[in-house]
């Protein structure tokens, strides 16, 4: 700005004093004056020329141009082109924007998919008119000429927004257009939409055709829902089924259909459409919600005249086709601001969001209780269709169910929990949905109430026969409320499902147990083998020693009366025993193991407790027992005593256990070795009673 | 054997031959007189106590009764030995020991007025010990070689008698073997059958009598436990009489001893040892 009016002034300055001498010059004729004046104004010239450049070049300094790679959002990346300036270290947009993405995907690279952006910022913000694109194209293997072109024709769709943001707020006429493309040619048009944003709402007319719906509707000035909405089906044999939605600035006032020139009214129910005092109303945006109170509220069809309603209307047929308006109201709305679930205009910055337009609904009471009745309801049916889902997909189940009739029969029943926890539990989620809270749950609950009837009975087929077979299905009665009583039904099948899944699990386990009976016999039967066999030393090893050799008999005894109880019990019995059995037979392996380290060990206390001494009268190293009286103890005492115990109660529970105490003598023995035992040493003077002696060492052992 | 062990008995037999050169060059009789053999009694108490790993004190106390007028081995009081010392072990093949002995002599002829009851004999002497060990068949032996050098200050128990210095000679070779097992250790019956042991004098006193004793000692002995054990012996001495070499005194000396080593190292002190040969 300083550059500025210093080269104005001197513009100013030079053009005056160029006039001023030229009138002199005029008067005087001066050779050197004249010179003087023409330097002057060529000194000023320059100057002003020079000033005129700095300002330009400054210009152009302040605002740049990014042309390169560009990561748009975290995972959408392309090129872009745009003009932008630095404040601080912040990039601020201004001036155009464009942006191209295109990625290749498939086997051999034929997909291509691509979103481009083109627009204004201004100061950081959307400006004028902007457009957005999506193509999604699966290119031909065999290129084809077309005109001077030599191109791979593509099929797959195209998606194109364009609209007028006024300082970054969405304001004028937006377009929707979705196609089909084959070949490289438009074919069908999936959406053509177009709108009029006021304020980054929606005013005026919005209109909508896609292949099978044409929606005509308006918004008022607020941008709430406005006047009728007209939606038009075509039907299987051409003809036209219209539905109206009559709004009044936002409040829902009339829904009807109108085939062949006769008006059917759609009845909601728990709908309120006019406001009264002392209720509570709320503006909220349009959204998936609404929609979905609209389909649940819709109770009936009915006819105005004195006509039947037709066949197309029946039933839930009417609802149908709600749902069907519905779900293209929900694209119509959105499509100016998304694509495919993802904000368009949320990728970029400098834009508000584009309101989807507004309604009024009023706001119901509802007790908290049976609220949290409600959810806990909810919850319960999502753990029981967690339960009955991994039921129905368990292969096991699936198999065994074909040779197992118990299997086959909770199948039944599942089936049974399975549609009547939906029945429920559908309502449950219904009712707790946000939307609800516009609606009174009370009547919409009286219209969607589920009839659970369960039979007395469950019939099934196995084997080529029918059975039938009683199940207590639950009887809740509905005299506290819908709340409580999903509430109760859904607590009871959840408790049912998870004692069937219990019994299911216990049920193949034993089958499961049954079918590895045979395995497990045959190693039982190795097992009784090996015992025998090492006890006898019949494989000469050299680890076979006089502790075997003392339990040699007790101990095959006692596998073989293990075994022949286990040989005599019926079918059912073995399946419960022959775990036991194979434990108890293992164990006595264990035991013999353990037994081949006992000498080592006597061995090692016998080593530890021995030194060795230089004699002075006999020149000679002597070796001494340490401890002597500690180590007479375990000699004398207490090694004969835990052998008789082991000996004198050999049993499949005591086995491993009697084994132990072998084991705590010789830890006992090696931590006294390093202790000093003088007083132990006093106390074991002559003693023999092995209680006395246990005590006296604090020797804690499983005796008998 | 190592190198100083037989530099030493090199230089001990060097000077017994001296000794002997010496003695052949007196003027004696031409036939030795042998006088009879005496009946003594030892009882012996051999007591080393272990002071830490590589030093023990010594103390050896002797009660020596002698036959006299008819009463054979304990006629008499002989003396009274108390000998003490430390000894260090350098190593399990050589081991050094250096003290004191007091010994109380008796008079040889009780009631004599002629003597004195009793005198004193000090003495200082120094050890030096080279066991050995090895192999008889299975059984393990052990074979010690033993030089004592003693400075004794002695008088005889005559009223009056002047004190005299000698020095002693000692070497003595032992053999222990085991019988009832084949090692020594505890609860073992073992054999000295080779214990012979020549002490010789030297001094201004010692003329003709180089040879103070010569002693053959045969014993058996129990080894209690590491810490005690027994012997029992018949020991033949035969010494020149001194003064008068020619003539031979013979004894047979019946010895019992107990041989006690406790440890007096403090208890976590005592860390087994590590055997260099059994």
């Amino acid at each position: 700005m300083g550059l500025v009016f210093l080269a104005l002034s001197q513009s100013a300055a030079s053009t005056w004093y160029l006039r001023q001498t030229d009138s002199y010059m005029q008067r005087k004729k001066s050779g050197p004056i004249k010179l003087f004046s023409s330097a002057v104004s060529g000194i000023l010239s320059c100057t002003f020329l020079i000033a005129l450049i700095s300002i330009s070049t400054s210009l152009t300094f302040a605002q740049r141009v990014y042309e390169g790679p560009h990561q748009l959002t975290s995972n959408l990346s392309g090129t872009a082109i745009f003009q932008f300036e630095k404040v601080g270290n912040d990039t601020i947009y201004n001036g155009e924007f464009s942006f191209f993405s295109a990625e290749r995907t498939g086997e051999n690279d034929e997909i291509l998919t691509g979103r481009n952006y083109f627009g204004i910022f201004k100061q950081g913000k959307k400006d004028g008119n902007w457009t957005y694109e999506f193509k999604r194209f699966e290119t031909e293997a065999t290129p084809v000429l077309r005109g001077y072109d030599i191109v791979k024709p593509g099929t797959g769709e195209d998606r194109f927004i364009s609209g007028t943001f006024r300082d970054g707020i969405a304001h004028g006429p937006w377009k929707v257009l979705h196609q089909k493309i084959s070949r490289g040619e438009a074919s069908d048009s999936l959406l053509s939409a177009r709108a009029q944003l006021s304020n980054g709402q929606f005013s005026g007319r919005i209109y909508g055709v896609f292949p099978e719906v044409k929606v005509n509707g308006a918004f008022d000035v607020n941008g709430m829902l406005h006047d009728t909405w007209k939606i038009q089906h075509v039907l299987d044999d051409g003809i036209k089924l219209e539905e109206f939605r009559v709004y009044q600035n936002g409040k829902f006032i009339k829904h009807y259909f109108e085939l062949l020139g006769q008006q059917f009214e759609v009845l909601h129910s728990g709908f309120d459409t006019t406001e009264d005092e002392n209720e509570v109303w709320e503006d909220i945006p349009v959204s998936p919600t609404y929609f979905n109170l609209i389909y649940h509220s819709t109770t009936d069809v009915v006819s105005s005249a004195a006509i039947a309603v037709p066949e197309e209307l029946e039933g839930d047929k009417a609802k149908d086709f709600i749902s069907i308006t519905n779900d293209y109201l929900k694209s119509l709305l959105f499509s100016f601001s998304q694509d495919n679930g993802t904000g368009v205009w949320d990728e970029l910055p400098g834009s508000e969001p584009i309101a989807t337009g507004m309604l009024r609904l009023r706001v119901y009471d509802y007790p908290e209780e049976d609220l949290k009745k409600l959810r806990k309801a909810r919850d319960l049916y999502k753990n029981s269709q967690k339960i009955i889902q991994a039921f129905f997909k368990d292969t096991q189940i699936d198999i065994s169910r074909h040779s197992y009739e118990e299997i086959n029969y909770f199948y039944k029943v599942m089936a049974q929990y399975d549609y009547s926890s939906r029945q429920l539990g559908e309502v449950a989620k219904m009712l707790t949905h946000d939307a609800f809270k516009y609606v009174d749950r009370e009547v919409v609950y009286e219209k969607i109430a589920p009839e659970i009837e369960y039979p007395d009975s469950v019939q099934y087929e196995f084997k080529d026969e029918v059975y039938t077979r009683h199940f207590d299905f639950p009887e809740i009665a509905k005299i506290n409320g819908h709340a409580a009583y999903l509430h109760d039904h859904l607590s009871v099948i959840h408790m049912d499902l998870i004692q069937i899944e219990e019994q299911i699990g216990k049920t193949l386990e034993q089958y499961k147990k049954q079918s590895q009976l045979a395995e497990l016999e045959k190693s039982l039967v190795e097992k009784r083998d090996s015992v025998a066999a090492l006890y006898k030393n019949q494989f000469n090893r050299a680890d076979f020693n006089e502790y075997h050799q003392r339990l040699s008999t007790q101990i095959i005894e006692l596998v073989e009366h293990e075994f022949r109880s286990y040989a005599n019990e019926k079918l059912e019995v073995k399946l419960s025993l022959i775990d036991a059995k194979l434990e108890c037979i293992s164990s006595a392996l264990k035991v013999y193991e353990m037994q081949t380290k006992i000498p080592t060990r006597i061995d090692q206390i016998d080593e530890l407790y021995t030194r060795t001494v230089w004699s002075p009268y006999t020149m000679t190293y002597m070796d001494e027992r340490l401890k002597e009286r500690v180590y007479r103890a375990y000699e004398t005492v207490l090694i004969p005593l835990v052998l008789d115990d082991m000996e004198n109660n050999i049993s499949c529970e005591t086995l491993l256990v009697k084994q132990k105490n072998m084991v705590k003598l010789y830890q006992k023995m090696l931590n006294i070795r390093e202790q000093d035992t003088r007083d132990i040493e006093r106390e074991l003077r002559r003693e023999t009673n092995p209680h006395r002696v246990m005590e006296i060492l604090e020797l804690n052992l499983d005796l008998n | 054997m190592t190198r100083y062990p037989k530099i030493a008995l090199l230089l001990f037999f060097t000077f017994c031959v001296n000794q002997l050169v010496y003695s052949q060059e007196s003027d004696l009789p031409l036939e030795a007189e042998y006088g009879d053999a005496g009946t003594l009694l030892w009882l012996g108490s051999y007591n080393t106590l272990r002071l830490s790993d590589k030093l023990y004190w010594v103390a050896q106390h002797h009660f020596r009764t002698s036959n006299y007028d008819g009463t054979p081995w304990v006629g008499r009081m002989a003396q009274i030995y108390n000998r003490h010392a430390l000894t260090y072990r350098f190593s399990d093949r050589f081991l050094f020991t250096l003290g004191p002995v007091l010994r109380i002599n008796f008079t040889p002829e009780p009631g004599n007025e002629d003597f004195q009851s009793v005198t004193l004999e000090p003495r200082i002497w120094h050890e030096y010990m080279f066991p050995m060990s090895g192999y008889l068949g299975a059984r393990s032996f052990v074979l010690q070689h033993r030089i004592r050098i003693e400075h004794r200050w002695s008088r005889s128990n005559r009223i009056d008698a002047d004190w005299i210095y000698r020095d002693r000679w000692r070497y003595r070779i032992t053999m222990k073997l085991p019988i009832s097992r084949t090692t020594l250790q505890p609860k073992t019956f073992y054999a000295t059958p080779l214990n012979v042991e020549i002490i010789m004098q030297s001094g201004k006193s010692v003329v003709n009598a180089p040879m103070e004793d010569l002693r053959i000692y045969p014993s058996v002995g129990y080894i209690f436990n590491t810490k005690l054990s027994v012997s029992v012996g018949l020991m033949y001495a035969l010494g020149q009489n001194l003064g008068a070499g020619h003539q031979y005194r013979q004894r047979y000396v019946a010895r019992i001893n107990l041989w006690w080593t406790p440890d007096l190292r403090k208890f976590e002190n005592r860390i087994p040892e590590t055997k260099f040969f059994d």
